[in-house]
């Protein structure tokens, strides 16, 4: 299938990385998350890859503690040592990583483990409706019945 | 077939998520939160006291609405943080289309309907990339755990 034999730079977002480091407050790194429009921060240390926070995580912590999110360190919250991809990695690898871990976000690590970049799970299926293409029987079967009134 | 064809002619029926808990409007949010968390799930559909469709309440909406939030939140109702009159797609319609209006969106989770407009299920974009997986194992379930494994050549043992 040629259509996911590309490599996953070409689909990251590799500039503006929602990047903080261990010792931010849960309360800045949402506030990088909701300005960024993403579902995650990357937690590094000199931008070496130590951790990732993702709504999950925040919906987890949420469900069982009341605390004030502005006096917590991330490092308490994240998730450590995730798995990662090289930006010349198939795009294929992130899927099966997906689907399989259960991941939204995988951080890309160059050879020196360092972040250069960031791919989610809608990179991958904007990528997938871009194949669809714009006539696609996927946007005419839905035809008059789209509207714009929020979702999930 | 190939992956452009699967998507357009499987429809979401097949493949969207029906074990998925619904939620009641008035259910607290720590409930709700709760389920969320125990049902691996990311989003959840919340039905009005007559049992139809009322809205959607997701990790997101964690993250935009009640993460700001000082005081005891906990007690609240999931109804006045949900988001009302989500954007739905029919049992029947194909996967292309979920996919379509996902993105159209920026939804990750759609809530599915039957025939007489009543909520049956959720598709998720994992949804969608694990059916993709399922259908093509050669290009997924065969690879080596970590790109750095892949055979360098012909042979191996």
């Amino acid at each position: 299938m040629e259509q996911i034999k590309q490599t996953v730079s070409s689909l990251m977002l590799s500039e503006n990385l929602p990047i903080c480091d261990p010792e931010t407050m849960v309360a800045s790194a949402l506030a990088i998350m909701r300005d960024r429009h993403v579902g995650c921060v990357v937690v590094a240390n000199e931008s070496m890859v130590v951790g990732i926070f993702t709504e999950r995580d925040l919906l987890r912590y949420m469900a069982t503690h009341n605390d004030n999110l502005a006096e917590i360190a991330v490092r308490n919250l994240m998730t450590r040592n995730p798995e990662t991809l090289g930006p010349k990695d198939c795009v294929s690898y992130a899927i099966n990583m997906m689907v399989i871990g259960g991941y939204r976000n995988i951080p890309i690590v160059d050879n020196d483990a360092a972040l250069v970049g960031l791919i989610t799970a809608r990179d991958v299926t904007e990528h997938l409706s871009e194949l669809l293409g714009g006539n696609s029987k996927g946007q005419q079967a839905i035809g008059n019945e789209w509207q714009d009134i929020g979702g999930g | 077939m190939n992956l452009l064809e699967i998507l357009n002619t499987t429809q979401v029926s097949e493949i969207c998520r029906r074990d998925a808990v619904f939620t009641s409007e008035n259910m607290s949010l720590a409930s709700v939160l709760n389920g969320m968390d125990l049902n691996h799930q990311g989003a959840t559909v919340v039905l009005d006291t007559a049992g139809k469709m009322a809205g959607i309440f997701t990790e997101r909406d964690v993250l935009l609405r009640l993460s700001g939030l000082s005081g005891d939140w906990r007690d609240q109702s999931v109804r006045d943080f949900m988001t009302k009159d989500p954007v739905t797609i029919a049992e029947t319609h194909s996967v292309a289309a979920a996919l379509y209006t996902m993105e159209k969106g920026n939804f990750r989770h759609l809530p599915v309907v039957d025939e007489y407009g009543q909520p049956s299920g959720i598709i998720s974009i994992r949804s969608i990339l694990g059916y993709v997986v399922d259908y093509f194992p050669d290009e997924f379930i065969n690879l080596p755990p970590r790109p750095s494994l892949e055979a360098k050549s012909n042979w191996g043992g």
